[in-house]
């Protein structure tokens, strides 16, 4: 059991190097694993898996009648000999995957122990490097983070990354973002939303704190295509506060707006805040449920090798 | 339980606790905690005030220790304490016997403490009971100590302090001498008379209630009034069977034809209704002289009719034996009682002295003749010239007693005389008037040692000289027109004046003259302090002269111990009132003298009443018979709760304390 937080996490503590975010023997265990989609996207350039737009693989899809300016190549001859009408051969294309993985970087996640954000950042390298390992296309953005002056920055991103050469420069990049910003959740999926093209496979990490609701934000990312998958990313400190040492008369202090709130923990208190953690947490699952959204709440403490390999290919998002 | 101030408590919780309650949610010192959202916190407590209304009342740990802290100080001020008893407002009197019979030891069943023990453990319990005021509200309870014997001291006026009147209970000691509580009440009485000198009705008494701890037998119950308004409780203290049998006098005598030997007389009284028996032990200077071949018998009580209730008596007297020295002579009845001070009694008798006598003017043969009868050292004829030289030169100090029969003399230096008819030129004795004719007796008083077998109820004075009498002296004989026969003690000078020649009176020829001549003579040569006197009884002075030149005068007590006697002219000393019975030994140095000159003096308890040692069932205050109700000790002592709430409550605060410490630095 570990004590109750007083703060955000010491910079000590903080993952400095990629070996900090994944380490050689995850990379081995991982190297077998893929992200899965529970829909078949079309990319940009050939892939590896299968698309629903016919394309130019060995694998035969359909026929269909020519039309003007189709491509003579693919006029099945045999059938026009038979026939005397010109029929297309349809093979199914393989494409690459888009995936992208946004990362929550506000203040609130920068907390608890092991510290949310440090977690998120952790999935997200071992989630990217499947990705890439498996030649999809990778992206990455974050939001709420601060930029290098201490200020609150944009949505953060790194986009199209391809290969197993491009895992240090992922991990580079996660390890140079900084926490500590306000929420800005729905701003970041509306702008996700927009600039995003294609379809892919989308991966929230985030403690889905929102005080203004997460409610629109996920709205913008779930009716577009995506495939969605929200990990909401909790403390064991944040689940069972009670059991981690939090008693007596207290001054709570909002990490990211300063928001107080005086509270005299006792039984009742404890259990009405489990009840409230409860019910949020079920209003976001059957908010993501309506949604087609994959709702998945992880525990910092879970050992992140089981989460992968066990826990999300049970859930379907790795194979 | 009993709480003594229930409303104090109640109040100071009712004003303590609701500021506490909001000075603890006012600057309640809440433990900064950063989280990484208020978000559900806040909800939740939301929700808990929607569901409760009294969600800051709810109690944390430091809350309920402070209440519980509060209560406690709270309940402390109620004073609980068991069984506080019946409280009484107003002036309340205990008045509690310290005399003799008080030593006996029943005051418990055990048999191990004194009734004066067991009356003052009852007697603070009382106070304790009736001065409940506690610390914090002044009880409008006073209280006044009175102990009585023989005489009755005030050992507090009213007093609202408790701790003052425990402490003056405490401070009572116990006494030999006997049981007068009219000097009790008199006291009591004056302090609650009241003076308002607006009053124009005069003092006013006000009413109290006394409160009596005695065994009930008290010398001048019939006496006493209870007053309008004053109440009475008598605690009994004692057991109403106790049985007990005493000396009731002692006496001895040099026979007249063999003043070498002593013969000791002694009564024993029996107030039991049983017929007691006792040895008697004779001891002379100590040492056991003789016991009784068989046990006396005394006779039980009789009650006689107009006389009441009359103890048996048993009169005794030893063999006569040889003692020219003077001896301290102690009879002691064997055997236990319930009271072992009445069954010893001394006597101090003076060395067997023969006494130079001289008689002035002798007109009468009749006095001559019977100082010659006398066994005298030397008996001189002064004519009145002879006389006043001598007493101008001093030289009738050597004379142990100087007659003067009808003689004028001018001066009369210190010394001792019998005078006869004319008034001597004393202070104290005036003559007055002419002198009064056929004069008869009207009354005598007859303990005295000089009037020892005088019978003067034939006795006829056809002229005698009508004196006042001033200050120390004591009419002995009075006739209807005065004294007949006088007692002067001033200092130096001690004088038996007879106002009458008893040439003109019958006397001469009553066998009464004879017998009051010698111990007239006696009793100034001081030979007869020791034949008839029965020593000093306690609640008296010891009164002698010493030499003028004495010093270094101490004076040591039956227990042992010795104190210094202060005065300032030793030839008329007077030390006491002496409180316990048994031998006094004054002792005094003298210049040139290398040995320490000392006399011993017998104080002895003979006092009827106080011989009688059950305790009475009821007490008869003259119309007014009280009950007694046997007084309680040793039973549930009224324990203040108090101290030890508040030595909890601080254990509390420790514990409170510890707590808050801990939880500050875990803060």
């Amino acid at each position: 059991m570990t004590r109750f937080p007083e703060g955000p996490p010491p910079a000590t503590s903080r993952p400095t190097r990629v070996d900090d975010l994944i380490d050689g023997r995850l990379m081995a265990r991982l190297d077998h694993l893929d992200v899965m989609s529970r829909k078949i996207f079309n990319g940009r350039v050939q892939g590896e898996r299968r698309s629903k737009r016919r394309g130019q693989s060995v694998e035969f899809a359909d026929f269909r009648p020519y039309v003007h300016g189709d491509d003579l190549r693919f006029v099945d001859w045999n059938i026009y000999g038979r026939l005397d009408r010109l029929f297309l051969k349809i093979f199914l294309e393989e494409e690459d995957l888009s995936m992208i993985v946004v990362v929550d970087a506000s203040s609130s996640m920068h907390w608890g122990d092991p510290a949310k954000f440090d977690y998120a950042r952790r999935l997200a390298m071992a989630l990217g490097y499947i990705g890439l390992v498996n030649q999809n296309r990778v992206s990455l953005a974050a939001f709420g983070g601060l930029d290098s002056e201490g200020k609150p920055a944009e949505l953060q991103r790194i986009s199209n990354l391809r290969g197993r050469r491009r895992t240090h420069e992922m991990g580079r990049w996660l390890l140079d973002i900084e926490p500590g910003g306000v929420g800005g959740f729905e701003d970041a999926m509306r702008r996700i939303a927009l600039t995003r093209q294609g379809r892919g496979v989308m991966i929230v990490l985030s403690d889905f704190f929102q005080k203004d609701g997460f409610e629109s934000g996920l709205r913008y990312v779930s009716g577009r295509g995506y495939d969605v998958h929200a990990m909401q990313i909790l403390a064991p400190q944040e689940i069972e506060p009670g059991r981690h040492g939090m008693s007596g008369d207290l001054r709570l202090v909002d990490l990211e707006d300063d928001d107080e709130a005086e509270v005299t923990v006792n039984a009742a208190v404890l259990r009405g805040y489990r009840d409230r953690l409860d019910a949020y947490c079920g209003g976001l699952r059957d908010y993501c449920i309506r949604r087609s959204i994959m709702h998945t709440l992880v525990d910092t403490s879970t050992d992140l090798d089981a989460l992968l390999l066990d826990y999300l290919r049970k859930r379907g998002l790795l194979r | 339980m009993t709480w003594l101030t229930p409303l104090f408590g109640g109040i100071v919780l009712a004003a303590v606790v609701p500021p506490l309650l909001a000075l603890y949610f006012l600057r309640l010192r809440r433990t900064r905690r950063v989280i990484p959202s208020t978000l559900l916190w806040k909800r939740s407590v939301e929700d808990l005030r929607a569901n409760a209304p009294f969600q800051r009342l709810r109690p944390t740990l430091l809350l309920f220790l402070q209440l519980l802290l509060l209560a406690l100080l709270a309940v402390a001020l109620m004073q609980p304490r068991f069984d506080a008893g019946e409280r009484r407002d107003g002036r309340t009197v205990l008045l509690i016997d310290n005399s003799a019979s008080m030593n006996v030891l029943d005051g418990d069943e055990a048999g191990t403490r004194s009734r004066l023990e067991f009356a003052k453990a009852s007697a603070i319990e009382r106070i304790e009971a009736l001065h409940g005021g506690g610390i914090f509200s002044g009880s409008a309870a006073e209280i006044m100590v009175v102990a009585f014997n023989d005489v009755a001291e005030i050992r507090t006026p009213f007093t609202d302090s408790r701790q003052a009147a425990i402490a003056a209970v405490q401070g009572i000691e116990a006494t030999d001498g006997r049981s007068v509580i009219g000097g009790g009440l008199q006291l009591a009485r004056a302090f609650l008379t009241v003076i308002d000198p607006d009053s124009q009705t005069g003092p006013v008494a006000a009413p109290a209630a006394l409160e009596l701890w005695s065994d009930g037998r008290i010398v001048d119950l019939g006496d006493q009034v209870l007053r309008a308004g004053e109440t009475i409780d008598y605690h009994r203290v004692g057991s109403m069977k106790t049985e007990n049998i005493g000396i009731a006098s002692i006496a001895a005598q040099r026979p007249y034809d063999a003043p070498g030997q002593v013969q000791v007389f002694v009564a024993i009284e029996n107030p039991t209704a049983s017929t007691r028996s006792a040895d008697l032990q004779l001891s002379v200077n100590g040492v056991v002289r003789s016991i009784t071949a068989r046990p006396v018998e005394i006779p039980p009580f009789q009650e006689q009719p107009g006389l009441g209730r009359t103890a048996g008596r048993k009169q005794f007297s030893f063999a006569p034996f040889d003692q020219e020295r003077d001896a301290i002579i102690e009879v002691l009845v064997l055997g236990e009682d319930g009271q072992p001070i009445d069954d010893v009694a001394g006597l101090i008798v003076p060395p067997a002295k023969r006494l130079r006598v001289a008689i002035v003017d002798a007109e009468s043969f009749v006095l001559r003749s019977i100082l010659e009868g006398m066994a005298l050292k030397s008996l001189d004829l002064l004519d009145l010239a002879e006389y006043e030289r001598l007493a101008e030169s001093g030289g009738l100090d050597d004379y142990d007693v100087v007659v003067l029969d009808d003689a004028a003399v001018k001066n009369m230096p210190p010394g001792r005389y019998l005078s006869f008819g004319r008034t001597p030129p004393v202070e104290g004795l005036t003559e007055f008037g002419t002198p009064a004719n056929g004069v008869i007796v009207r009354r005598s008083s007859e303990d005295h040692p000089i009037l020892r077998y005088v019978n003067l109820d034939e006795l006829y004075v056809s002229s005698m000289h009508k004196v006042t009498t001033g200050p120390g002296v004591t009419t002995l004989v009075e006739s209807g027109d005065g004294a007949l026969v006088v007692a002067l003690d001033r200092g130096p000078i001690q004088l038996i004046h007879v106002t009458f020649d008893p040439l003109d009176s019958n006397w001469p020829y009553l066998r009464s003259f004879v017998n009051f001549v010698p111990n007239a003579v006696e009793y100034l040569g001081g030979l007869g302090e020791a034949l008839a006197t029965t020593g000093i009884a306690p609640g008296e002075p010891i009164v002698t002269r010493l030499p003028d030149r004495a010093e270094q005068i101490r004076m040591r007590l039956p227990d042992g111990t010795e104190e210094a006697v202060e005065t300032g002219d030793p030839s008329s000393l007077a030390w006491g009132p002496v409180r316990r019975a048994g031998l006094y030994e004054l002792s005094w140095e003298e210049p040139g003298s290398t040995e320490r000159q000392r006399r011993t003096f017998a104080v002895n308890q003979l006092d009827a009443i106080e011989r009688r040692i059950d305790a009475a069932e009821s007490i008869d205050f003259s119309v007014d018979a009280i009950d007694g109700s046997a007084a309680k000790a040793g039973g549930t002592r009224w324990q203040d709760f108090w101290p030890w709430i508040l030595a909890v409550a601080l254990a509390l605060m420790l514990v409170e304390w510890w707590i808050w410490q801990r939880q500050s630095a875990a803060g």
